[in-house]
């Protein structure tokens, strides 16, 4: 039994510094902004933190904290240049500003350990701590969601035209989703680091940009619960596939063409949509037989 | 509540001028109709109004409030609706969630609230979705309310991006061609509707092409013809109008 | 020493030149954002190097590789593109997909090679130097420069001066009118992505020739400088590809020569970002970008 927990406990823990991520670069796509820039604030986050606690000493909830609020400041920094472009041209801005962090990473290696990366950073943060991480931010996640910041959000995703002249500041709204999604994916990065004693720049490059991504479309981007899905299912594959570990690439790619075919919003929110139009047209039917008595016709 | 006065409003777009000086008054409590042959400006009309275009010569006026720069968001704030000629609700939402979204401009709690869950906040989302019930009840669609927006037959579709605009708590309401495809039946049914909201005191912008229905509930009607105004006045005098005749005749209806 | 940096720059430059231009070409005609080209590069120097492994001379390799790596292309657009054509939010979905085909590729590519980087065998080109002035060519840089040259011209005519380049307009333009107009999408579909594909897949294998490494990975780092170009020369315009891929790879030569690479590539992608905010239409580029909900 305990031979099973501790294999899979460090699945579990990176399952939940996924979930994380996954909320960070959801906050973004919600609000119909096509940014995939977490990577490069977790990468901050990440740095950040583990220089202020292994060489500086620092108490690790304050350097957290102060990763956070990088990453809040940094998306608030971000979204200015970015309100003028949209679509596949955010989607590139934001992959050149990834580039940038990773790059600038690379560069500063006396800072930053370089290419090498950075070691021997303490264990700070164990199961535990992620789980409360998680927990905590689901809360806020939820709270959003159900406030005016996420039906925002939602009306600007659909059709940004409309939610303007319902009176939704586009350039407020994208703002906000950018100071939220940089300050989960600063706060998680710095978690990564407090956890997995090293860092090293390419960690936060293209093939986390990809995952960040691939949880929200396999989960969906809507919701609250979609993210957890997403995460899980990536999370899960390896194992789950085991005869097909060593193709597990092929398998998640095949899964992300799949998915945007025939569930382009993701298995939790494909299923919301779908139970929804189900009992619509149940109530419908209910409705034209109860007509149909009452008439007599 | 205050008057949407268009003082010599024109737009062009590179070489083409697409309206040209036009001025109009929308007052509160009537139906205004702004009608023309497609292709007339109407649309361009709306969209500058509603600050999607920016005009190349003129003015717009809320009462005292000039709103000829404002950006759409903050003409929504000022008190201005509209729905639009092709309907656009939101597809992956539902209807009450549609109509709740109109609420949006009444929202009383801070972002503060919001993102941390102060009682503020979570107390007002039920409360914006009590007061969308009430206005399904108003119009008669509280069995649609979870159907998701997409789905809806065509008329339906129009009610729901009514309640809408209605939710935002407009002085001045602009309908882009709110009864095409309606069979007259529907129309005057919504006809009514307009009434209604017109007693409670908004000033409506009624673009039609059918004309019959805006004589009957304008009270003053505008004709605009290749971006010009052509005539305006009361329907029976602008429709007896030789150049309003000449330009629906024209073939171009 | 300068003319030498200018040189390989120019080298490098035309590869860079000849893998975007494939990508851009895909953007500028149907909109999407094709990361699987990445793959396709990646392709096409498998197959040359497993086809020169089979014996086959190099010339014939170079063939199968542009051949090879187009229907490789068509295959990305027949499983990730074409299956969501028709639906909404054609942008962020076929990116996605892209991304998917690319890991299949990749994957496939991995099992191929055992994880391992895959060389040339000895001999397979010859290696020789000449000398013009101060600066030394090597003989596979002057064949890089000719194929480049050849194909470029080569791509221009097809796009120019034949019927192709209307239908591929008509195609971008509006779908279902091309077809009424007798256009046939699906054979616009098939030469847009075969062509694209076949440039990547010669980009490939003289990479893959160039540094004699050939590994399944290899594709990522110009996929990432194919967006550099491709927005900077203009998303859509070849010649704005041809010319942002020469400038870049100049640039990076001379840069790389007295700058340690990873400033080099924060002054890259700086300037990506730059051009981005500035004139996201890039030097050639004429196409309007859309900037959201505002007053125009």
């Amino acid at each position: 039994m305990m031979n099973l927990v501790y294999t899979y406990q460090p699945l579990f823990d990176y399952f939940l510094l996924a979930i994380g991520y996954a909320y960070s670069q959801q906050m973004v796509l919600r609000a119909g902004v096509f940014s995939i820039g977490s990577a490069g604030f977790a990468c901050i986050g990440a740095y950040g933190v583990a220089i202020l606690v292994r060489d500086h000493g620092m108490y690790p909830l304050l350097a957290l904290a102060i990763a956070a609020a990088i990453g809040c400041v940094g998306g608030f920094l971000l979204s200015i240049p970015l309100a003028r472009l949209r679509g596949v041209f955010q989607a590139i801005a934001t992959l050149a500003f990834v580039q940038i962090i990773v790059s600038l990473a690379l560069y500063f290696d006396e800072l930053t350990g370089g290419p090498q990366g950075f070691n021997n950073i303490p264990k700070q943060v164990q199961t535990w701590h992620l789980v409360l991480a998680v927990v905590v931010t689901v809360y806020f996640m939820y709270v959003i969601s159900r406030s005016s910041i996420g039906r925002a959000f939602d009306a600007l995703r659909q059709d940004e035209t409309v939610g303007a002249t319902l009176g939704i500041s586009i350039r407020k709204y994208h703002m906000i989703a950018f100071v939220l999604s940089g300050a989960l994916a600063g706060f998680f990065g710095g978690m990564q680091s407090l956890y997995s004693y090293s860092i090293e720049p390419e960690m936060f490059g293209f093939a986390f940009l990809v995952a960040a991504l691939t949880y929200i479309i396999l989960g969906g981007r809507g919701t609250v619960t979609g993210p957890i899905i997403g995460a899980a299912i990536m999370s899960l594959l390896p194992e789950l596939a085991r005869p097909l570990a060593e193709n597990r690439q092929f398998f998640q790619g095949v899964l992300m063409m799949v998915m945007v075919a025939f569930m382009p919003h993701g298995v939790f929110d494909g299923l919301v949509l779908y139970l929804r139009k189900r009992r619509a047209a149940a109530r419908d039917k209910n409705f034209k037989e109860a007509n149909h008595a009452g008439a007599g016709s | 509540m205050p008057a949407l006065v268009l003082d010599k409003v024109s737009k062009r777009f590179g070489g083409l001028l697409a309206v040209s000086d036009v001025n109009m008054e929308v007052p509160p409590g009537r139906i205004t109709g702004l009608i023309g042959p497609n292709g007339a400006g109407k649309t361009t009309v709306v969209n500058m109004i509603t600050g999607l275009l920016k005009l190349t010569t003129g003015s717009i006026k809320l009462g005292d409030r000039d709103i000829t720069t404002a950006e759409a968001h903050e003409v929504a704030h000022a008190g201005v609706s509209r729905t639009f000629q092709n309907i656009r609700l939101l597809p992956e939402a539902t209807v009450l969630e549609n109509v709740v979204i109109g609420f949006h401009v009444h929202v009383k709690s801070s972002l503060l609230a919001q993102l941390i869950g102060l009682p503020s906040s979570l107390r007002e989302t039920p409360q914006l979705f009590e007061r969308g019930w009430e206005l399904l009840k108003r119009f008669g669609m509280q069995r649609f309310a979870d159907h998701p927006a997409g789905g809806l037959a065509y008329g339906h579709q129009r009610r729901v991006e009514m309640m809408r605009a209605v939710a935002t708590g407009p002085q001045i309401l602009l309908l882009d061609e709110p009864v095409a495809g309606m069979n007259d039946v529907e129309a005057s049914e919504l006809g009514d509707v307009f009434n209604e909201l017109a007693a409670s005191g908004i000033g409506l912008l009624l673009i039609e092409h059918n004309i019959r229905f805006v004589n009957q509930l304008c009270q003053q009607v505008y004709v605009l013809d290749s971006g010009a105004m052509i005539a305006s006045g009361a329907p029976k005098d602008v429709m007896h109008n030789p150049a309003v005749v000449a330009a629906y005749l024209g073939g171009k209806k | 020493m300068i003319a030498q940096q200018l040189v390989n720059g120019l080298v490098t430059g035309s590869v860079y030149a000849l893998f975007a231009l494939g990508f851009t070409l895909i953007f500028g005609t149907f909109k999407i954002l094709n990361l699987a080209h990445a793959g396709v590069f990646m392709s096409g120097a498998f197959i040359g190097y497993f086809a020169v492994l089979y014996g086959l001379p190099l010339w014939l390799a170079l063939v199968l590789a542009m051949v090879g790596a187009g229907l490789v292309s068509y295959l990305v657009e027949l499983t990730a593109f074409a299956t969501i054509r028709g639906s909404g939010q054609i942008e962020f979905g076929a990116l996605i997909s892209s991304i998917g085909a690319n890991l299949c590729l990749m994957s496939v590519a991995q099992q191929l090679s055992n994880t391992k980087v895959l060389r040339f065998p000895f001999g397979t080109f010859p290696v020789r130097f000449y000398e013009i002035g101060p600066v030394r060519f090597s003989f596979l840089q002057i064949i890089i420069l000719l194929v480049v040259m050849v194909l470029l011209a080569a791509m221009m005519l097809y796009l120019y001066k034949t019927t192709f380049g209307r239908q591929i307009r008509a195609v971008s333009g509006n779908e279902r009118v091309a077809s009424l107009l007798g256009v046939n999408p699906a054979l616009v579909y098939f030469q847009t992505f075969f062509i694209s594909g076949a440039l990547a897949g010669v980009a490939g294998i003289l990479i893959g020739l160039s540094f004699n490494s050939i590994h399944f990975y290899m594709g990522e780092p110009y996929l990432l400088k194919a967006f550099v170009v491709v927005v900077l020369g203009g998303l859509g315009s070849v010649h704005g590809a041809v010319v942002a891929g020469m400038l870049l790879g100049i640039f990076q030569n001379l840069a790389v020569a007295y700058l340690p690479s990873a400033l080099t590539d924060t002054i890259i992608y700086s300037l990506l970002f730059v051009v981005l905010l500035v004139k996201p239409s890039g030097l050639f580029g004429s196409e309007g970008v859309q900037v959201g909900v505002a007053r125009r």
